[in-house]
């Protein structure tokens, strides 16, 4: 399985956008026109560019390793779900301060913009070139040896959605060390499931009509875990077509009603058995409205549990609550 | 030389006043073997034609240039050859020629230096014995020394000829790059602009229902359109600039849907200016060329002839500015015609030459010279007709692509 054919990426979080560049008032426009739930570092030196970034390699691995470690612990027998919800509650807001993209300029007094992302070789966000040049060349040869991802010149017309667009693009893909942590946890038909482009679209769709800012897609129990802006964590159940008549038969052994019961056979509601399991006692399943992710000849439903707050890393860690602290855009000289 | 009035008139006077001074001093005071007062008069004579008005006037004009080359030639090679013969040689005309020759290969091109110094040398002589058959002629040691120090000091004259003609070119080359760099340089503050615009807009998204609203609406979408505007200006800029290393492209190229495009993305500055452009299609053909540099070509037509219009104070009615498509004698046509402030016809010939501009104060004249670049490497050709205050008919004739 590629795991690239998985447009749904595994995980997803929102990290910072560095912009670099020697012009102090092309800096203070963007941050005034930038999304504002974006977390913006404006640096005029190169210098302190790649010092930053280079600082932050460490917090990257350290971070992809923790993840790693989750999904190690769940081949042991630990679930992931409570893992997960740990790990968000004792990370706090700090991996919402990873650098996700680099926006350099191209020609800076001090140091080409090549220069400043070929310093960079270990960090592992995405990097975008920006430039005044007409010399495409350039470019084309830099994105080529792998320096950037994306080259956008200055003087191209819309640039601030170009920019935007281009951004948001690259924020939205898994990072491939990611991926590969979270598919291992996926069935082969897990998988097949998610490469369905419908499914990948409905789930894109939910995501943004959610408000979800993170999340992570699983494969046992099958769903995503997904986390919005004030830090409060959906479960999004999913269960393939064939699955259904076992919850059914699951609901009805643990004492659920006739109704209740053929409404999951029937696909109408699902049960998250699986959740309470894994949350242990005190949390309840409860039946919930089910939906089918992709058109009439659907073979995957999912239905939305809300996991209590005691669970969640809550407003306090949430990302809402980084911004407000962090979220002053101001130049770093 | 590098021609002003002031210079030539300096030049009239210095041969007015010098010619009857060197005639006296060689005659009276430091005697010469053989001065001609008659001669001398009327080389002083022939420098002040240099200082009458009419010649002064205009400077371009092809009579101005071939009488000034004329002058140049019967005051320098030609006078001084005759005198060295007729004072068979020594030491006053031996260094005299030897500085002739520099100064005429400094005041004027190498090629034209060498046939004139040539040429004055071969009439003087035939001159010479035809004149003064009884005069002796030089031989011996003395004239293979006078003939070793003549090559040297025209040798240097073609090696430092050749050297500034070098210089000439790089200065060209560096005026070209710092266009280029400045040009670049002005993308960011640009791009800062437009952003400023797009907070504007921003913020009217903010706050809809604000009374002015609209209007900050209006202005951030000007900025916009000034932005735009500034970068298709500098697209143009850099793209002339590049005539000395364009690249050589054969995209097959339609004219018509060539034209159709530059004309649909010209930032014209007002729906006037707009609404006056005609394009008539005759014909359609197909033409090897890079499609952005012929693009670059129709947009400086395009450009002069609105500057042209707007220095005559047009009133752009429609088809003040007319673009034909069509086929000549199996050739393609591409005519770009104004009815604006047109030229003169002895600047016609010289418009597409780097740096020359018709008008000093807006254009810096590479314009048309990148315009005659792109398509002579296109196997084309570029003329101009026109006329003063009557407009101007740029026609561009290329070979169509086979097949």
């Amino acid at each position: 399985m590629n795991p690239t054919t998985l447009s749904f990426p595994l995980y997803r979080r929102p990290g910072g956008v560095v912009f670099l560049d020697d012009d102090r008032d092309y800096l203070e426009m963007l941050a005034e026109v930038m999304p504002p739930d974006w977390y913006l570092r404006l640096l005029l030196r190169p210098v302190a560019c790649i010092e930053l970034l280079q600082q932050e390699t460490p917090d990257w691995e350290a971070d992809t390793w923790a993840q790693q470690e989750i999904v190690n612990r769940w081949r042991q027998g630990a679930a992931l779900i409570p893992q997960i919800l740990q790990y968000w509650r004792e990370d706090g807001t700090t991996r919402f301060a990873l650098t996700e993209v680099c926006v350099v300029d191209y020609s800076m007094p001090a140091m080409s913009g090549l220069r400043v992302l070929s310093a960079l070789t270990a960090w592992p966000g995405s990097r975008i070139l920006l430039t005044g040049r007409a010399d495409e060349q350039l470019a084309v040869s830099a994105f080529n040896r792998g320096l950037i991802h994306q080259f956008i010149p200055k003087q191209s017309p819309e640039i601030r959605l170009r920019l935007t667009a281009a951004i948001r693009d690259l924020r939205h893909l898994s990072h491939a060390r990611h991926q590969q942590t979270w598919l291992a946890t996926l069935t082969r038909a897990q998988q097949a499931l998610l490469c369905d482009p419908a499914i990948a679209q409905a789930l894109e769709h939910l995501a943004r009509q959610q408000g979800w800012i993170e999340h992570v897609v699983i494969g046992a129990p099958f769903g995503v875990l997904a986390l919005d802006p004030k830090g409060s964590v959906r479960w999004l159940q999913l269960e393939p077509a064939e699955n259904l008549q076992e919850l059914a038969e699951m609901a009805q052994s643990q004492g659920w009603n006739d109704a209740t019961v053929r409404d999951i056979s029937a696909g109408n509601r699902l049960l998250d058995l699986e959740l309470q399991l894994t949350l242990g006692s005190p949390y309840q399943a409860q039946p919930r409205q089910a939906f089918a992710m992709a058109g009439d000849s659907t073979c995957l439903y999912g239905a939305l549990f809300a996991v209590p707050d005691g669970f969640s890393p809550g407003l306090m860690r949430s990302h809402e609550r980084f911004l407000a602290i962090h979220g002053e855009r101001s130049l770093e000289d | 030389m590098h021609p002003s009035p002031w210079r030539l008139r300096l030049l009239g006077l210095a041969l007015f006043v010098g010619h009857p001074l060197f005639g006296w001093i060689w005659s009276s005071w430091l005697v010469q073997p053989y001065e001609t007062l008659w001669l001398r008069g009327l080389m002083s004579v022939l420098g002040l034609v240099l200082m009458l008005p009419p010649v002064v006037r205009d400077l371009s004009s092809r009579a101005t240039r071939a009488l000034v080359t004329v002058i140049t030639w019967v005051e320098l090679p030609l006078f001084f050859s005759w005198m060295y013969l007729c004072n068979a040689g020594g030491t006053v005309w031996l260094a005299s020629v030897c500085a002739v020759i520099l100064i005429y290969h400094h005041l004027t091109d190498w090629r034209i230096a060498t046939a004139g110094t040539l040429s004055g040398a071969l009439v003087a002589w035939g001159l010479f014995r035809w004149l003064m058959p009884e005069h002796p002629i030089l031989i011996g040691s003395e004239n293979a020394v006078d003939a070793v120090v003549i090559s040297f000091s025209w040798a240097c004259a073609l090696l430092l000829g050749l050297s500034s003609a070098n210089l000439r070119r790089q200065q060209l080359a560096h005026t070209l790059t710092t266009m280029a760099i400045m040009a670049h340089e002005l993308r960011t503050p640009l791009s800062t602009a437009a952003l400023i615009g797009d907070a504007l807009q921003l913020e009217v998204q903010r706050h809809p229902d604000h009374p002015r609203a609209p209007q900050l609406d209006k202005l951030a979408g000007r900025l916009h359109a000034l932005v735009r505007n500034m970068h298709h200006q500098i697209d143009t800029q850099i793209a002339n600039a590049k005539l000395l290393q364009l690249p050589r492209h054969s995209d097959a190229v339609s004219a018509v849907t060539l034209i159709n495009d530059v004309v649909a993305a010209y930032p014209f500055p007002s729906s006037r200016q707009r609404d006056c452009v005609k394009v008539l299609i005759h014909h359609d053909f197909v033409f090897r060329s890079s499609i952005t540099q012929f693009s670059q070509v129709l947009d400086n037509l395009i450009k002069n002839a609105l500057h042209s219009l707007t220095a005559a104070d047009s009133r752009y009615p429609l088809g003040a500015l007319r673009i034909e498509v069509g086929l000549l004698k199996e050739r393609g046509r591409i005519v770009v015609a104004d009815d604006g402030m047109g030229m003169d016809a002895a600047l016609q010939s010289k418009i597409f030459k780097p740096f020359f501009s018709s008008d000093r104060g807006t254009g810096h004249g590479l314009g048309l010279a990148f315009c005659q670049q792109v398509v002579q490497s296109a196997g084309g050709s570029i003329q101009v007709k026109s006329e003063y205050a009557v407009g101007a008919i740029f026609t561009i004739e290329l070979p169509v692509a086979g097949g």
